[in-house]
Protein backbone atom coordinates (compact mmCIF):
# COMPACT_ATOMS: atom_id res chain seq x y z
CA UNK A 1 0.00 0.00 0.00
CA UNK A 2 1.41 3.46 -1.16
CA UNK A 3 0.44 6.79 -0.17
CA UNK A 4 0.48 9.24 -3.34
CA UNK A 5 0.75 13.22 -3.10
CA UNK A 6 -0.06 15.45 -5.60
CA UNK A 7 -0.33 19.00 -5.85
CA UNK A 8 -3.32 20.70 -6.85
CA UNK A 9 -2.16 23.60 -9.38
CA UNK A 10 -4.31 25.38 -11.89
CA UNK A 11 -2.91 23.40 -14.52
CA UNK A 12 -4.10 20.32 -13.29
CA UNK A 13 -2.63 17.64 -10.90
CA UNK A 14 1.51 17.25 -10.37
CA UNK A 15 2.40 14.02 -8.87
CA UNK A 16 5.35 14.35 -5.90
CA UNK A 17 7.08 11.34 -7.27
CA UNK A 18 10.45 11.06 -5.26
CA UNK A 19 12.19 12.05 -2.51
CA UNK A 20 16.06 11.96 -1.80
CA UNK A 21 17.62 14.00 1.24
CA UNK A 22 20.73 15.45 -0.18
CA UNK A 23 21.48 16.37 3.54
CA UNK A 24 24.91 18.00 1.85
CA UNK A 25 25.57 22.16 3.12
CA UNK A 26 27.15 23.11 -0.17
CA UNK A 27 23.85 22.02 -2.16
CA UNK A 28 20.62 23.73 -1.81
CA UNK A 29 17.49 21.84 -2.01
CA UNK A 30 15.86 21.40 -5.76
CA UNK A 31 12.62 20.61 -7.26
CA UNK A 32 13.63 18.76 -10.52
CA UNK A 33 10.94 17.51 -13.43
CA UNK A 34 10.83 14.00 -14.17
CA UNK A 35 13.91 13.14 -12.83
CA UNK A 36 15.88 15.27 -15.16
CA UNK A 37 18.34 18.13 -15.03
CA UNK A 38 15.50 20.43 -16.04
CA UNK A 39 14.57 22.32 -12.33
CA UNK A 40 10.93 23.93 -11.68
CA UNK A 41 10.88 28.04 -10.61
CA UNK A 42 10.14 27.14 -7.13
CA UNK A 43 13.01 25.56 -6.34
CA UNK A 44 14.43 28.41 -4.48
CA UNK A 45 10.77 28.44 -2.80
CA UNK A 46 11.53 25.16 -1.85
CA UNK A 47 14.89 25.72 -0.39
CA UNK A 48 13.64 27.95 1.67
CA UNK A 49 11.24 26.13 2.83
CA UNK A 50 13.70 23.20 3.92
CA UNK A 51 15.86 25.53 5.44
CA UNK A 52 16.42 25.30 9.20
CA UNK A 53 15.24 28.99 10.73
CA UNK A 54 13.08 29.65 7.70
CA UNK A 55 11.34 26.39 6.51
CA UNK A 56 9.96 23.49 8.63
CA UNK A 57 11.11 20.78 6.74
CA UNK A 58 15.01 20.46 7.85
CA UNK A 59 14.00 20.52 11.27
CA UNK A 60 11.38 18.07 11.15
CA UNK A 61 13.01 15.98 8.99
CA UNK A 62 16.50 16.10 9.94
CA UNK A 63 18.95 16.29 6.17
CA UNK A 64 19.73 20.10 5.43
CA UNK A 65 18.78 19.77 2.25
CA UNK A 66 16.44 17.50 -0.31
CA UNK A 67 16.27 16.81 -3.99
CA UNK A 68 12.33 16.12 -4.98
CA UNK A 69 11.05 15.15 -8.07
CA UNK A 70 7.67 15.83 -9.70
CA UNK A 71 5.60 15.74 -12.67
CA UNK A 72 5.09 18.44 -14.17
CA UNK A 73 6.67 21.93 -13.86
CA UNK A 74 5.15 24.35 -10.89
CA UNK A 75 6.55 28.14 -11.76
CA UNK A 76 4.80 30.21 -8.95
CA UNK A 77 3.11 30.50 -6.11
CA UNK A 78 3.53 29.01 -2.30
CA UNK A 79 0.43 26.21 -2.72
CA UNK A 80 2.79 23.60 -2.95
CA UNK A 81 3.40 23.83 0.46
CA UNK A 82 1.01 21.61 1.98
CA UNK A 83 1.53 19.12 0.07
CA UNK A 84 5.14 18.95 0.11
CA UNK A 85 4.93 18.58 3.64
CA UNK A 86 2.81 15.53 3.49
CA UNK A 87 5.13 14.09 1.36
CA UNK A 88 7.87 14.17 3.57
CA UNK A 89 5.96 13.23 6.27
CA UNK A 90 5.04 9.69 4.18
CA UNK A 91 8.52 9.70 2.93
CA UNK A 92 9.97 9.02 6.22
CA UNK A 93 7.95 6.29 6.60
CA UNK A 94 9.10 4.89 3.44
CA UNK A 95 5.31 4.83 1.66
CA UNK A 96 5.65 7.59 -0.52
CA UNK A 97 4.13 6.75 -4.05
CA UNK A 98 5.32 7.82 -7.50
CA UNK A 99 2.46 8.94 -8.45
CA UNK A 100 1.18 5.91 -10.39
CA UNK A 101 -2.20 4.78 -8.33
CA UNK A 102 -3.00 1.06 -7.96
CA UNK A 103 -5.94 -0.33 -5.82
CA UNK A 104 -5.68 0.31 -2.59
CA UNK A 105 -3.61 2.85 -2.72
CA UNK A 106 -4.59 6.49 -0.85
CA UNK A 107 -3.98 9.20 -2.58
CA UNK A 108 -3.98 12.75 -1.41
CA UNK A 109 -4.36 15.82 -3.73
CA UNK A 110 -3.32 18.86 -1.49
CA UNK A 111 -3.38 22.85 -2.09
CA UNK A 112 -2.33 25.49 0.97
CA UNK A 113 0.29 27.62 2.12
CA UNK A 114 2.24 27.02 5.42
CA UNK A 115 2.51 29.60 7.60
CA UNK A 116 6.18 28.27 8.91
CA UNK A 117 6.34 29.76 12.27
CA UNK A 118 2.81 28.48 13.76
CA UNK A 119 2.25 25.89 11.54
CA UNK A 120 -1.10 26.95 10.13
CA UNK A 121 -2.58 26.11 6.44
CA UNK A 122 -3.33 29.99 5.08
CA UNK A 123 -5.62 30.33 2.33
CA UNK A 124 -4.82 30.21 -1.54
CA UNK A 125 -6.07 31.68 -4.61
CA UNK A 126 -8.07 29.34 -7.72
CA UNK A 127 -8.95 26.59 -5.20
CA UNK A 128 -12.40 26.30 -7.32
CA UNK A 129 -10.37 25.88 -10.67
CA UNK A 130 -7.49 23.39 -9.08
CA UNK A 131 -10.67 21.00 -7.84
CA UNK A 132 -12.33 21.57 -11.24
CA UNK A 133 -8.98 20.30 -12.89
CA UNK A 134 -8.32 17.39 -10.47
CA UNK A 135 -11.98 16.02 -10.19
CA UNK A 136 -12.04 13.65 -13.53
CA UNK A 137 -8.88 12.08 -12.23
CA UNK A 138 -10.26 11.98 -8.32
CA UNK A 139 -13.12 10.17 -9.82
CA UNK A 140 -10.99 7.81 -11.80
CA UNK A 141 -8.97 6.95 -9.15
CA UNK A 142 -11.61 6.40 -6.66
CA UNK A 143 -13.01 3.88 -9.36
CA UNK A 144 -10.15 1.88 -9.31
CA UNK A 145 -10.37 1.39 -5.84
CA UNK A 146 -8.01 4.04 -4.01
CA UNK A 147 -8.73 6.07 -1.21
CA UNK A 148 -8.86 9.15 -2.14
CA UNK A 149 -8.64 13.12 -0.13
CA UNK A 150 -8.66 16.20 -1.92
CA UNK A 151 -7.20 18.53 0.99
CA UNK A 152 -7.94 22.74 0.68
CA UNK A 153 -7.36 24.73 3.42
CA UNK A 154 -10.44 25.83 6.03
CA UNK A 155 -10.10 29.33 4.62
CA UNK A 156 -10.80 28.60 1.17
CA UNK A 157 -14.25 26.17 2.15
CA UNK A 158 -16.45 28.71 0.49
CA UNK A 159 -14.55 27.98 -2.58
CA UNK A 160 -15.89 24.13 -3.05
CA UNK A 161 -18.85 22.66 -2.50
CA UNK A 162 -17.91 19.92 0.29
CA UNK A 163 -18.22 16.25 -1.20
CA UNK A 164 -16.72 12.98 -1.00
CA UNK A 165 -12.86 14.03 -1.70
CA UNK A 166 -12.97 17.52 0.33
CA UNK A 167 -11.33 17.63 3.39
CA UNK A 168 -10.74 21.14 5.20
CA UNK A 169 -7.72 21.14 7.25
CA UNK A 170 -6.10 24.66 8.81
CA UNK A 171 -3.07 23.67 10.69
CA UNK A 172 -0.26 20.61 9.97
CA UNK A 173 -1.70 18.31 12.44
CA UNK A 174 -4.79 18.28 10.71
CA UNK A 175 -3.52 17.85 7.24
CA UNK A 176 -1.36 14.81 8.86
CA UNK A 177 -4.47 13.04 9.91
CA UNK A 178 -5.43 12.17 6.29
CA UNK A 179 -2.80 9.68 5.73
CA UNK A 180 -4.09 5.93 6.33
CA UNK A 181 -6.00 4.93 9.83
CA UNK A 182 -2.83 3.12 10.62
CA UNK A 183 -0.51 6.12 10.82
CA UNK A 184 -3.06 8.52 12.09
CA UNK A 185 -3.59 6.79 15.53
CA UNK A 186 -0.16 7.25 16.48
CA UNK A 187 -0.21 10.59 15.43
CA UNK A 188 -3.07 11.54 17.53
CA UNK A 189 -1.56 9.54 20.23
CA UNK A 190 1.26 12.24 20.11
CA UNK A 191 -0.99 15.17 19.23
CA UNK A 192 -3.13 14.71 22.72
CA UNK A 193 0.35 14.08 24.79
CA UNK A 194 1.15 17.47 23.27
CA UNK A 195 -1.66 19.01 24.14
CA UNK A 196 -1.64 17.67 27.56
CA UNK A 197 1.63 19.07 28.38
CA UNK A 198 0.53 22.72 26.55
CA UNK A 199 -2.81 22.94 27.95
CA UNK A 200 -1.51 22.14 32.01
CA UNK A 201 1.65 23.42 32.56
CA UNK A 202 0.39 22.47 36.05
CA UNK A 203 1.95 18.76 35.27
CA UNK A 204 5.13 20.10 34.43
CA UNK A 205 5.32 22.13 37.59
CA UNK A 206 3.71 19.31 39.40
CA UNK A 207 6.98 16.76 38.34
CA UNK A 208 9.63 19.38 38.83
CA UNK A 209 8.68 19.72 42.58
CA UNK A 210 8.91 15.73 43.03
CA UNK A 211 12.28 15.44 41.50
CA UNK A 212 13.71 18.08 43.85
CA UNK A 213 11.61 16.63 46.53
CA UNK A 214 13.21 13.30 45.85
CA UNK A 215 16.41 14.95 45.81
CA UNK A 216 16.14 15.92 49.31
CA UNK A 217 14.94 13.01 50.91
CA UNK A 218 17.37 10.77 49.21
CA UNK A 219 20.10 13.71 48.65
CA UNK A 220 22.76 13.99 45.50
CA UNK A 221 24.93 11.16 46.34
CA UNK A 222 22.07 8.59 45.82
CA UNK A 223 20.95 9.61 42.52
CA UNK A 224 24.32 10.60 40.91
CA UNK A 225 26.72 8.09 40.96
CA UNK A 226 30.69 9.35 39.80
CA UNK A 227 31.77 5.73 39.00
CA UNK A 228 32.46 5.67 34.79
CA UNK A 229 34.19 2.36 35.05
CA UNK A 230 32.20 -0.06 37.30
CA UNK A 231 29.09 -1.66 35.83
CA UNK A 232 26.20 0.45 36.51
CA UNK A 233 23.21 -0.84 37.96
CA UNK A 234 20.27 0.50 36.41
CA UNK A 235 17.45 -0.07 38.52
CA UNK A 236 17.17 3.49 39.28
CA UNK A 237 15.89 4.55 36.38
CA UNK A 238 15.09 1.63 34.42
CA UNK A 239 11.26 1.00 33.44
CA UNK A 240 8.99 -0.61 35.57
CA UNK A 241 8.10 -3.21 32.96
CA UNK A 242 11.87 -3.99 32.97
CA UNK A 243 11.94 -7.90 33.71
CA UNK A 244 15.81 -8.40 33.82
CA UNK A 245 17.92 -5.15 34.88
CA UNK A 246 20.65 -5.02 32.83
CA UNK A 247 23.60 -5.74 34.34
CA UNK A 248 26.61 -3.36 32.61
CA UNK A 249 26.31 -0.70 30.44
CA UNK A 250 29.12 1.90 28.79
CA UNK A 251 30.12 4.05 26.77
CA UNK A 252 33.05 3.19 24.74
CA UNK A 253 35.07 5.96 22.80
CA UNK A 254 37.90 5.49 20.71
CA UNK A 255 39.69 9.26 20.57
CA UNK A 256 42.41 10.81 18.40
CA UNK A 257 46.01 10.57 19.94
CA UNK A 258 46.72 13.82 17.64
CA UNK A 259 45.43 15.41 14.55
CA UNK A 260 44.25 12.73 12.87
CA UNK A 261 42.32 9.13 13.88
CA UNK A 262 45.74 7.25 12.52
CA UNK A 263 46.51 6.86 16.31
CA UNK A 264 44.13 6.66 19.01
CA UNK A 265 43.09 6.15 22.62
CA UNK A 266 40.21 4.84 24.30
CA UNK A 267 38.20 5.46 27.27
CA UNK A 268 35.06 4.32 29.14
CA UNK A 269 32.72 7.27 29.66
CA UNK A 270 31.71 8.37 32.41
CA UNK A 271 28.25 7.68 34.04
CA UNK A 272 25.90 9.56 35.93
CA UNK A 273 22.05 8.69 36.84
CA UNK A 274 21.89 7.70 33.01
CA UNK A 275 23.51 10.29 31.68
CA UNK A 276 27.01 9.54 30.24
CA UNK A 277 29.50 12.49 30.55
CA UNK A 278 29.84 14.95 27.80
CA UNK A 279 32.78 14.22 24.77
CA UNK A 280 34.26 16.26 22.66
CA UNK A 281 33.69 16.25 18.73
CA UNK A 282 36.59 17.21 17.39
CA UNK A 283 38.83 14.30 19.34
CA UNK A 284 36.18 11.84 19.16
CA UNK A 285 36.66 8.92 16.35
CA UNK A 286 34.50 5.87 17.30
CA UNK A 287 32.29 5.60 19.70
CA UNK A 288 30.48 2.42 21.15
CA UNK A 289 27.47 1.44 23.88
CA UNK A 290 28.85 -1.54 25.16
CA UNK A 291 25.96 -3.65 26.70
CA UNK A 292 25.04 -7.23 28.45
CA UNK A 293 25.21 -9.79 25.41
CA UNK A 294 21.66 -10.72 25.90
CA UNK A 295 20.34 -7.08 24.84
CA UNK A 296 18.49 -7.07 21.52
CA UNK A 297 18.55 -3.77 20.19
CA UNK A 298 19.74 -0.23 20.88
CA UNK A 299 18.41 2.79 19.25
CA UNK A 300 19.50 6.48 19.20
CA UNK A 301 17.02 8.69 19.44
CA UNK A 302 18.21 12.52 18.72
CA UNK A 303 16.97 14.97 20.61
CA UNK A 304 17.85 18.10 18.33
CA UNK A 305 16.53 16.04 15.25
CA UNK A 306 13.80 13.74 14.18
CA UNK A 307 16.23 11.28 13.98
CA UNK A 308 16.01 7.71 14.96
CA UNK A 309 18.30 5.01 14.07
CA UNK A 310 18.89 1.53 14.88
CA UNK A 311 22.30 0.85 15.95
CA UNK A 312 24.42 -1.85 14.85
CA UNK A 313 26.73 -3.88 16.54
CA UNK A 314 30.27 -4.79 16.34
CA UNK A 315 32.50 -6.98 18.65
CA UNK A 316 33.43 -3.57 20.42
CA UNK A 317 29.14 -2.79 21.14
CA UNK A 318 26.91 -0.85 19.71
CA UNK A 319 28.40 1.71 17.10
CA UNK A 320 26.78 5.32 17.71
CA UNK A 321 27.24 7.46 14.37
CA UNK A 322 28.41 10.12 14.73
CA UNK A 323 27.75 13.34 12.81
CA UNK A 324 29.14 14.48 9.60
CA UNK A 325 29.55 18.02 9.92
CA UNK A 326 30.81 18.58 13.46
CA UNK A 327 29.68 21.95 13.66
CA UNK A 328 27.50 21.99 16.71
CA UNK A 329 26.41 20.11 19.32
CA UNK A 330 24.05 17.16 19.81
CA UNK A 331 22.05 15.26 22.24
CA UNK A 332 20.62 12.38 21.38
CA UNK A 333 19.00 9.18 23.57
CA UNK A 334 20.47 5.60 23.42
CA UNK A 335 17.58 3.42 24.03
CA UNK A 336 18.37 0.02 24.96
CA UNK A 337 15.71 -2.69 24.21
CA UNK A 338 15.72 -6.24 25.87
CA UNK A 339 13.73 -7.76 22.83
CA UNK A 340 14.45 -7.26 19.00
CA UNK A 341 11.97 -4.45 18.09
CA UNK A 342 10.31 -4.44 14.18
CA UNK A 343 10.72 -1.98 11.81
CA UNK A 344 7.45 -1.40 11.76
CA UNK A 345 7.64 0.04 15.91
CA UNK A 346 10.96 2.17 15.03
CA UNK A 347 9.19 3.29 11.74
CA UNK A 348 6.00 4.43 14.78
CA UNK A 349 9.20 6.01 17.02
CA UNK A 350 9.73 8.00 14.30
CA UNK A 351 6.50 9.00 13.72
CA UNK A 352 5.79 9.94 17.00
CA UNK A 353 8.98 11.97 16.78
CA UNK A 354 8.04 14.06 13.90
CA UNK A 355 4.55 14.62 15.04
CA UNK A 356 6.21 16.73 18.09
CA UNK A 357 5.93 20.68 16.39
CA UNK A 358 9.82 20.78 17.68
CA UNK A 359 12.22 17.77 17.65
CA UNK A 360 13.70 19.67 21.39
CA UNK A 361 10.31 18.85 22.22
CA UNK A 362 11.27 15.19 22.80
CA UNK A 363 12.19 14.54 26.87
CA UNK A 364 13.12 11.52 28.44
CA UNK A 365 9.69 11.33 30.16
CA UNK A 366 7.77 11.36 26.82
CA UNK A 367 10.18 9.22 25.30
CA UNK A 368 9.65 6.41 28.27
CA UNK A 369 6.09 7.04 28.36
CA UNK A 370 6.15 6.35 24.42
CA UNK A 371 7.83 2.92 25.11
CA UNK A 372 6.25 1.92 27.58
CA UNK A 373 2.95 1.46 25.77
CA UNK A 374 5.11 -0.60 22.95
CA UNK A 375 5.31 -3.21 26.10
CA UNK A 376 9.14 -3.61 25.64
CA UNK A 377 11.58 -3.68 28.12
CA UNK A 378 13.92 -1.07 27.73
CA UNK A 379 16.79 1.32 29.77
CA UNK A 380 17.43 5.06 28.17
CA UNK A 381 20.56 7.02 28.60
CA UNK A 382 21.38 10.34 27.67
CA UNK A 383 24.28 11.66 25.77
CA UNK A 384 25.75 15.18 24.46
CA UNK A 385 28.33 15.43 21.93
CA UNK A 386 30.04 19.17 21.97
CA UNK A 387 31.81 20.87 20.00
CA UNK A 388 34.84 22.60 22.02
CA UNK B 1 7.21 25.13 -85.20
CA UNK B 2 6.32 28.53 -86.38
CA UNK B 3 8.80 31.55 -84.61
CA UNK B 4 6.18 33.67 -83.13
CA UNK B 5 4.95 30.08 -81.26
CA UNK B 6 8.48 29.22 -80.09
CA UNK B 7 8.76 32.84 -78.63
CA UNK B 8 5.69 32.73 -77.17
CA UNK B 9 7.06 29.91 -75.00
CA UNK B 10 10.24 31.73 -73.96
CA UNK B 11 7.89 34.72 -72.98
CA UNK B 12 5.41 32.57 -70.66
CA UNK B 13 8.71 31.10 -69.52
CA UNK B 14 10.06 34.33 -68.90
CA UNK B 15 7.05 35.88 -67.30
CA UNK B 16 6.87 32.38 -64.58
CA UNK B 17 9.72 32.93 -63.47
CA UNK B 18 9.85 36.80 -63.10
CA UNK B 19 6.71 35.49 -61.31
CA UNK B 20 7.73 33.22 -59.06
CA UNK B 21 10.61 35.81 -57.93
CA UNK B 22 7.91 38.34 -57.44
CA UNK B 23 6.13 36.31 -55.23
CA UNK B 24 8.61 34.52 -53.10
CA UNK B 25 10.64 37.60 -51.93
CA UNK B 26 7.99 39.12 -49.78
CA UNK B 27 8.80 35.66 -47.85
CA UNK B 28 12.24 36.53 -48.23
CA UNK B 29 11.91 39.96 -46.57
CA UNK B 30 9.82 38.83 -43.32
CA UNK B 31 13.02 35.89 -42.70
CA UNK B 32 15.51 38.99 -42.99
CA UNK B 33 13.22 41.17 -40.55
CA UNK B 34 12.77 38.31 -38.32
CA UNK B 35 16.68 38.17 -38.11
CA UNK B 36 17.26 40.77 -35.36
CA UNK B 37 20.15 43.16 -35.98
CA UNK B 38 22.59 43.28 -33.21
CA UNK B 39 24.47 46.04 -32.49
CA UNK B 40 27.14 47.04 -30.08
CA UNK B 41 25.01 47.71 -26.85
CA UNK B 42 23.75 44.23 -27.10
CA UNK B 43 27.25 42.87 -26.49
CA UNK B 44 27.62 45.38 -23.74
CA UNK B 45 24.45 44.18 -21.86
CA UNK B 46 25.60 40.42 -22.08
CA UNK B 47 28.86 41.05 -21.04
CA UNK B 48 27.46 42.49 -17.85
CA UNK B 49 24.75 39.56 -17.52
CA UNK B 50 21.48 41.93 -18.20
CA UNK B 51 19.02 38.78 -18.71
CA UNK B 52 17.28 40.58 -20.91
CA UNK B 53 19.32 39.82 -23.68
CA UNK B 54 18.77 36.77 -25.96
CA UNK B 55 22.03 35.33 -24.83
CA UNK B 56 21.28 32.18 -26.58
CA UNK B 57 20.94 33.50 -29.88
CA UNK B 58 23.61 36.49 -29.51
CA UNK B 59 26.18 33.85 -28.50
CA UNK B 60 25.36 32.12 -31.58
CA UNK B 61 26.29 35.11 -33.61
CA UNK B 62 29.33 36.09 -31.73
CA UNK B 63 30.57 32.07 -31.80
CA UNK B 64 30.05 32.63 -35.91
CA UNK B 65 31.82 35.89 -35.96
CA UNK B 66 35.54 36.15 -35.40
CA UNK B 67 34.87 40.18 -35.53
CA UNK B 68 32.33 39.67 -32.54
CA UNK B 69 33.97 37.33 -30.55
CA UNK B 70 37.09 39.61 -30.27
CA UNK B 71 34.93 42.78 -29.00
CA UNK B 72 33.00 40.50 -26.85
CA UNK B 73 36.40 38.93 -25.34
CA UNK B 74 37.94 42.43 -24.90
CA UNK B 75 34.35 43.32 -23.32
CA UNK B 76 34.67 40.71 -21.14
CA UNK B 77 38.19 41.60 -20.24
CA UNK B 78 36.93 45.06 -19.52
CA UNK B 79 33.95 44.36 -17.23
CA UNK B 80 33.89 41.21 -15.85
CA UNK B 81 33.33 40.99 -11.95
CA UNK B 82 35.99 37.92 -11.76
CA UNK B 83 38.18 35.68 -13.83
CA UNK B 84 39.95 32.60 -14.16
CA UNK B 85 42.65 32.09 -16.28
CA UNK B 86 43.08 29.22 -18.37
CA UNK B 87 44.51 26.76 -15.72
CA UNK B 88 47.52 24.91 -15.88
CA UNK B 89 47.55 21.50 -16.32
CA UNK B 90 50.43 19.51 -14.76
CA UNK B 91 49.34 16.53 -16.67
CA UNK B 92 51.46 15.32 -19.14
CA UNK B 93 48.20 14.47 -21.42
CA UNK B 94 47.85 17.64 -22.88
CA UNK B 95 46.22 16.65 -25.81
CA UNK B 96 43.29 15.92 -24.13
CA UNK B 97 40.55 18.24 -22.35
CA UNK B 98 41.36 18.40 -18.77
CA UNK B 99 38.93 18.00 -16.39
CA UNK B 100 39.26 20.26 -13.34
CA UNK B 101 37.19 19.90 -10.49
CA UNK B 102 36.60 23.14 -8.92
CA UNK B 103 37.55 26.95 -9.59
CA UNK B 104 38.85 28.96 -6.95
CA UNK B 105 39.75 32.77 -7.17
CA UNK B 106 39.63 35.11 -4.57
CA UNK B 107 35.91 36.63 -5.62
CA UNK B 108 34.30 33.08 -6.47
CA UNK B 109 34.58 29.11 -5.78
CA UNK B 110 32.92 27.37 -8.58
CA UNK B 111 32.60 23.44 -7.85
CA UNK B 112 30.40 20.40 -8.82
CA UNK B 113 29.26 17.21 -7.12
CA UNK B 114 27.31 14.69 -9.15
CA UNK B 115 24.14 13.34 -7.98
CA UNK B 116 23.66 9.98 -5.73
CA UNK B 117 20.72 8.86 -7.13
CA UNK B 118 20.38 9.75 -10.98
CA UNK B 119 23.74 9.30 -12.54
CA UNK B 120 24.78 10.85 -15.31
CA UNK B 121 23.58 14.37 -13.05
CA UNK B 122 25.77 17.06 -11.19
CA UNK B 123 24.97 20.35 -9.23
CA UNK B 124 27.22 22.98 -10.20
CA UNK B 125 27.77 25.07 -7.06
CA UNK B 126 28.55 28.60 -7.24
CA UNK B 127 29.97 30.50 -4.27
CA UNK B 128 30.63 34.10 -4.07
CA UNK B 129 31.26 35.16 -0.85
CA UNK B 130 30.98 39.39 -1.42
CA UNK B 131 28.74 39.44 -4.13
CA UNK B 132 27.02 42.37 -5.36
CA UNK B 133 23.70 43.48 -6.06
CA UNK B 134 22.90 42.62 -9.15
CA UNK B 135 24.13 39.14 -8.49
CA UNK B 136 20.97 38.82 -5.85
CA UNK B 137 18.36 40.16 -8.53
CA UNK B 138 19.24 39.21 -11.87
CA UNK B 139 21.76 36.23 -10.96
CA UNK B 140 25.23 35.66 -12.32
CA UNK B 141 26.51 34.58 -15.75
CA UNK B 142 29.37 32.55 -16.54
CA UNK B 143 31.09 32.94 -19.75
CA UNK B 144 33.21 29.88 -20.67
CA UNK B 145 36.33 31.09 -22.86
CA UNK B 146 38.69 29.08 -25.22
CA UNK B 147 40.42 30.16 -28.72
CA UNK B 148 37.46 28.31 -30.16
CA UNK B 149 34.67 28.99 -28.64
CA UNK B 150 32.89 30.99 -26.29
CA UNK B 151 29.66 29.09 -24.11
CA UNK B 152 27.82 31.11 -21.67
CA UNK B 153 25.50 30.16 -19.15
CA UNK B 154 22.62 31.94 -16.77
CA UNK B 155 22.92 31.18 -13.10
CA UNK B 156 19.58 32.07 -10.38
CA UNK B 157 20.45 35.02 -8.33
CA UNK B 158 22.67 34.26 -5.29
CA UNK B 159 20.84 33.13 -2.25
CA UNK B 160 23.49 33.10 1.14
CA UNK B 161 26.58 33.32 -1.13
CA UNK B 162 25.77 30.74 -3.56
CA UNK B 163 23.35 29.73 -6.57
CA UNK B 164 23.74 26.15 -8.27
CA UNK B 165 22.45 24.54 -11.18
CA UNK B 166 21.33 21.13 -11.80
CA UNK B 167 22.94 19.83 -15.18
CA UNK B 168 23.66 16.92 -17.43
CA UNK B 169 27.03 15.85 -16.77
CA UNK B 170 27.21 15.57 -20.42
CA UNK B 171 26.21 18.97 -21.25
CA UNK B 172 28.72 20.77 -23.61
CA UNK B 173 28.43 24.04 -21.13
CA UNK B 174 29.20 21.95 -17.66
CA UNK B 175 32.48 20.53 -19.85
CA UNK B 176 33.34 24.17 -20.84
CA UNK B 177 33.45 24.98 -17.52
CA UNK B 178 35.43 22.60 -15.73
CA UNK B 179 37.56 22.22 -19.01
CA UNK B 180 41.16 23.85 -17.87
CA UNK B 181 41.71 25.05 -21.19
CA UNK B 182 38.54 27.36 -20.92
CA UNK B 183 39.07 30.84 -18.95
CA UNK B 184 36.18 31.46 -17.15
CA UNK B 185 34.47 35.47 -16.65
CA UNK B 186 31.72 36.00 -14.23
CA UNK B 187 29.81 39.38 -14.57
Amino acid sequence: MKIHIFIATTQGLVAIQNITPIDDEDISSVVSVNGTSTTANISGSYHNFVKKGVGIIHQMFGACSYRVDISARIDQGNSWQVAMYLAHLTQSKGLLGNGEVNDGDTVICATGEVNTTNHQILAVAEVALKFKLAQPQLDQWALLGAKVHFLLPQANQTDVKQNNYTLLVSNLDQAASALPSSTQKQYTQSVKNEKLVAINPRYIIAGAISILVLVMIFGLNKLISTDDISFQPVANKTNVSEVEPIKKVQLFAVLKQDKSCAQTSSKHVLLANKTFAELALNQLCKLYLQTHKSQGQVLLVARDAYTVIPLNQSQQGWQVPLPKKRVADRSYFLVQIVQTISEAKIEQLRLYREAMPKPNMLTESTLMAWLQTQGVEFSVYSHKLVVQ
Amino acid sequence: MPEHQHHLKEQLFTAKTLYRELHQAPEQQAQHSNAKAWVFNDLVQLTQGNPKVDAQQLMQHINQSLTLRRQYMQLLQQLAFATSPVQAAASSAASSAARIISRKSAEFELLFKPDKQFSGQVYVILKIPHSIEKHHNQGVRINCCSNELISSIHFPPIVDGKTQLLMEESDQKFINMFDAEFAIYLS
